[in-house]
């Protein structure tokens, strides 16, 4: 007689129990060479992994779900079937967790200092991370939890050094300057996520800027009159008939004396304001970019409170919106204030302190992905890496063929004009020295202190005083999946599989490293040869805030 | 979902509400790829709703195991193997059933082939609902008659019939198990660890083989016989609810085709019978024609299937019936008139609303006249 079934159907009474008998059986854990041994057979899954800090959601069901379809069929169809789960330390948002904790205790991180505030993170990890692997086996994904990994742990880490010191090494990465949204308040810049758009009544200047030659003149439309301290020239489109005859020609900036040339560029339209805009490239990203576009210089003109930092100038040390005020009133003394209208326009303010998001230049590390963008583009065209649905390979396509260089850092504080700006070079030799001299005999290996405040590495401190540099999560996530299912023979002691050679020629996923994208994962079947399938899940089901 | 909309939903309630069978199962159904989704707690109930009936299935199978092993048949659960061919005596709607077992495979190996979890769920869903229980369970039972043990008699005998029934019916469902538990492993685990009384042949359904195609003899023949005698039960319960035959009165159908189609339905006059409530299955010697008749284009050729039915009117309760009807009918058309001729009505209210009424009108008026008409046969007869 078969064993009964409770009359009943009752999901919670039968849920617990297998869910529990599956962990405790370790029923999906795959022997140690499943993967190099099973390959091509095998279908290796990596877990995008949630926030430790986090709770479940309904994106994470949803991604948990199919991926545990697809690892379940495969495990019956006699696969090898290896989905490695893990969780990401979820660097600025455990970062305030902690900080916050310490806050309690009186204490603050600068306080108890780098090391010890490490420390805590572990403490902190330990005791509230984790909740979300709880739910995980709750809901019975068939994961291999001897595989579980932790973002912070010491062999990704190293694995995001080691990337970012051979990349380096290669050339590739490069100190640029770099548009941040910096927030006056809180003296931080923030990201593009953390920016929210206002709607106010606002005003919309013209002013008369005379040409340095006496002819004439040109009225410029703008609704920052205080940055024009540090205007660098006036954009105004090419086929605008009105002011065909002035490209060229040089202007005399009111108020300031300096001449600056007028530029033909598509991003002034004809119809907004006068059609002419005055150009600061280190006050707005727009104008940061017409500035590349033309050559022009960077001149910052606004301090970290965004008051008026021009030492000699009678706006010097003013408050942005009072410079304003006095910028217009002296404006108008002078006749060239030749209106002011009311404009409805969209201000960006930060979502924590509110304070209007000050544009701000800084000195940030770049990747140069060109190269890399054409061996990702190949791995698709040749078929190595398939998109499901197919047609977004367009997306994936048109995304590496506009490619910008990639800012890998996050400043939490912004450059400053008057520290000197240590040798990178210098000081990523010292980081490998430092590395060989630990003489662990492998190659590369490289030694750093790693800090809780960020999404990625951060450079020790050298004595040559290396700015510290918070590199970006992606490119961690690149990395993630080489040093959890084995990549190159050289990297952290992980190898789960032998890459086989092919011919010589190297997976461009490798090379892509960290420039895998968010919301793209791939399961590597066994190396390059056969199609890995790559399977776009998008923005799907993510929930505002965290991932 | 968005926090700042405030319409999150939690998924730790919704299974605690559901179950995680029904809320994976949902979400997979709802996966069509490159779009989003918009998470149906409606179709998460209607899914739990689907493990319930799983659930029962199960019990109802364990029960005709508990009857076999009364009436002295020996079952064994054997280990996960394909399925040869079946023995001739295996009555059509189990060699039916095992092709379209077959079917389902193929067509969930294509979807998840090619990430098409929507696809693949949709098509366990249809087999498991729309064929295995909404037709094998119940014709099955026909099949499954079990005498029951006599104190110190004889044993009961053994039905070839029955006993291939039972085993097939076993075997599909356990093979249908093993197709659902990608989507809703808990529940396919512990009834799969049930059915195989404690000792399964692995540790885990999750570690069992996945079925596939090869696992399960093709019908062609077996699956248009079915088809057509579906045709035929689906237009005989319809013909029935537009003749108001009382639902469990069972009435004679007559039918008229070629002798293929008659050999068929004629063959099968005990599912007729249970599934339509066939009392008798008569062969007219001509096409059939008139309101209770249909013409069908079945797999097996064409066919006309009538129902042959009198109601019995209880007259003057029918006609006490038919005079209230009229005089509530004919209140609501003098209510309808007084509106519809108000001219200041007309002209205050909206157009929307006085179409409406016009149309509620007719509809009366239709009504009206049909149940006058009914009366007035009613006098005649």
């Amino acid at each position: 007689m078969p064993t009964e079934l409770s009359k009943a159907y009752e999901p919670a009474l039968i849920e617990e129990k297998w869910a529990t008998y599956w962990v405790a059986e370790k029923l999906f854990d795959a022997p140690a060479t499943a993967v190099a041994d099973a390959a091509p057979k095998a279908f290796v899954q990596l877990l995008p992994p949630p926030n430790v800090t986090g709770r479940l959601h309904m994106g994470h069901m949803l991604n948990q779900t199919e991926m545990d379809v697809l690892a379940r069929w495969h495990r019956m169809r006699g696969q090898e079937s290896v989905w490695v789960p893990g969780t990401d330390h979820a660097g600025i948002a455990t970062q305030m967790m902690v900080e916050k904790q310490l806050l309690a205790e009186g204490s603050s991180r600068k306080e108890v200092g780098r090391d010890a505030f490490l420390e805590r993170v572990w403490q902190w990890k330990g005791q509230y991370g984790g909740a979300i692997t709880e739910q995980m086996r709750r809901l019975g994904a068939s994961v291999d939890w001897s595989r579980e990994y932790f973002t912070m742990s010491p062999e990704l880490s190293e694995g995001v050094t080691e990337a970012f010191v051979r990349l380096y090494e290669q050339g590739l990465i490069y100190r640029g300057s770099y548009i941040v949204n910096w927030d006056p308040v809180q003296q931080t810049a923030v990201s593009d996520l953390e920016v929210e758009h206002k709607d106010v009544a606002g005003k919309l200047y013209h002013v008369r800027y005379p040409l340095a030659d006496g002819t004439g003149s040109i009225v410029i439309a703008t609704t920052r009159p205080e940055t024009m301290l540090g205007d660098v020239a006036v954009a105004v489109n090419p086929s605008d008939e009105r002011y065909v005859a002035m490209v060229g020609k040089l202007l005399t900036l009111p108020l300031v004396g300096r001449e600056i040339p007028v530029v033909a560029d598509d991003w002034a339209k004809p119809e907004f304001g006068t059609g002419a805009v005055k150009v600061t490239p280190a006050h707005d990203p727009n104008d940061y970019a017409i500035g590349q576009r033309h050559g022009l210089a960077n001149l910052t003109i606004l301090d970290e409170m965004a008051n008026v930092a021009l030492p000699g100038s009678p706006y010097d040390g003013m408050e942005r919106y009072a410079a304003r005020e006095r910028i217009v009133a002296d404006l108008d003394a002078a006749g060239l204030l030749v209106k002011v209208e009311d404009h409805a326009m969209s201000v960006a303010t930060s979502q924590r302190s509110g304070a209007v998001i000050e544009p701000r230049l800084s000195l940030q590390w770049f990747l140069k992905v060109e190269g890399m963008a054409e061996k990702a583009i190949a791995a698709v065209e040749e078929g190595h890496i398939k998109f499901t649905p197919a047609n977004y390979a367009k997306t994936y396509f048109e995304w590496m063929r506009n490619i910008h260089d990639w800012c890998i850092s996050r400043p939490l504080s912004a450059v400053r004009d008057d520290v000197r700006e240590p040798d990178a070079a210098d000081a990523v030799r010292q980081l490998r020295r430092r590395g060989d001299a630990a003489g662990d005999g492998r190659a590369g290996h490289v030694v750093f202190k790693r800090f809780a405040a960020g999404d990625g590495v951060r450079m020790a401190e050298a004595a040559a005083g290396v700015r510290e540099v918070l590199s970006d999560e992606p490119a961690g996530n690149g990395v993630r999946y080489f040093v959890l299912l084995g990549g190159t023979d050289d990297y952290a002691g992980h190898a789960l599989y032998a890459r086989r050679a092919d011919a010589g020629r190297k997976c461009a996923a490798a090379e892509r490293g960290g420039a895998v994208s968010r919301g793209v994962h791939s399961r590597a079947g066994a190396g390059c040869g056969p199609a890995e399938d790559v399977e776009d899940q998008g923005e799907r089901g993510r929930s505002d805030q965290d991932y | 979902m968005s926090k700042t909309k405030g319409n999150v939903v939690d998924p730790i309630k919704i299974i605690e509400q559901y179950g995680t069978d029904a809320v994976r199962f949902t979400l997979a159904s709802q996966a069509s790829p490159g779009t989003d989704i918009a998470f149906s707690e409606a179709r998460t109930e209607g899914n739990r709703a689907f493990a319930n009936k799983i659930w029962n299935a199960a019990r109802f199978l364990f029960l005709q195991i508990e009857r076999a092993r009364g009436a002295g048949y020996r079952m064994r659960m054997a280990p996960v193997a394909a399925v040869g061919a079946l023995p001739e005596i295996t009555p059509v709607e189990t060699r039916w059933i095992f092709s379209r077992l077959r079917a389902v495979t193929a067509e969930i190996d294509r979807a998840l082939g090619e990430y098409r979890f929507d696809e693949a769920a949709s098509a366990i869903y249809q087999f498991f609902w729309g064929e295995f229980c909404d037709w094998y369970l119940e014709v099955v039972k026909l099949r499954l008659n079990f005498a029951e043990p006599v104190e110190g008699g004889e044993p009961p005998v053994q039905n070839p019939e029955t006993a291939i029934s039972l085993a097939g019916l076993v075997g599909v469902f356990e093979a249908s198990l093993r197709l659902l538990s990608p989507f809703m492993p808990f529940i396919t685990e512990e009834i799969w660890h049930a059915l195989y009384e404690g000792e399964p042949p692995s540790k885990s359904i999750a570690l069992s083989r996945y079925p596939a195609v090869a696992d399960f003899p093709a019908d062609a023949a077996a699956e248009d016989a079915i088809a057509t005698l579906q045709e035929v039960i689906v237009t005989v319960r319809a013909v029935r609810k537009e003749m108001g035959v009382p639902e469990k009165e069972a009435a004679p159908v007559m039918v008229f085709g070629e002798n293929r189609v008659l050999a068929l339905v004629d063959a099968h006059r005990d599912m007729l019978a249970r599934m339509a409530r066939v009392r008798d299955v008569e062969f007219s010697a001509e096409p059939l024609t008139g309101a209770a008749a249909r013409n069908l284009h079945t797999a097996s050729g064409p066919l006309d299937v009538a129902v042959v039915y009198e109601r019995e009117v209880d007259v003057p309760a029918e006609r006490e019936r038919l005079t209230k009807e009229i005089a509530r009918l004919t209140k609501g058309l003098e209510a309808a008139q007084r509106q519809l001729g108000n001219e200041g009505f007309l002209a205050k209210a909206p157009a929307a609303v006085v179409d409406g009424l016009k149309k509620q009108q007719a509809e009366t008026q239709g009504l009206y006249d049909k149940a006058a008409a009914a009366l007035a046969a009613l006098s005649a007869a």
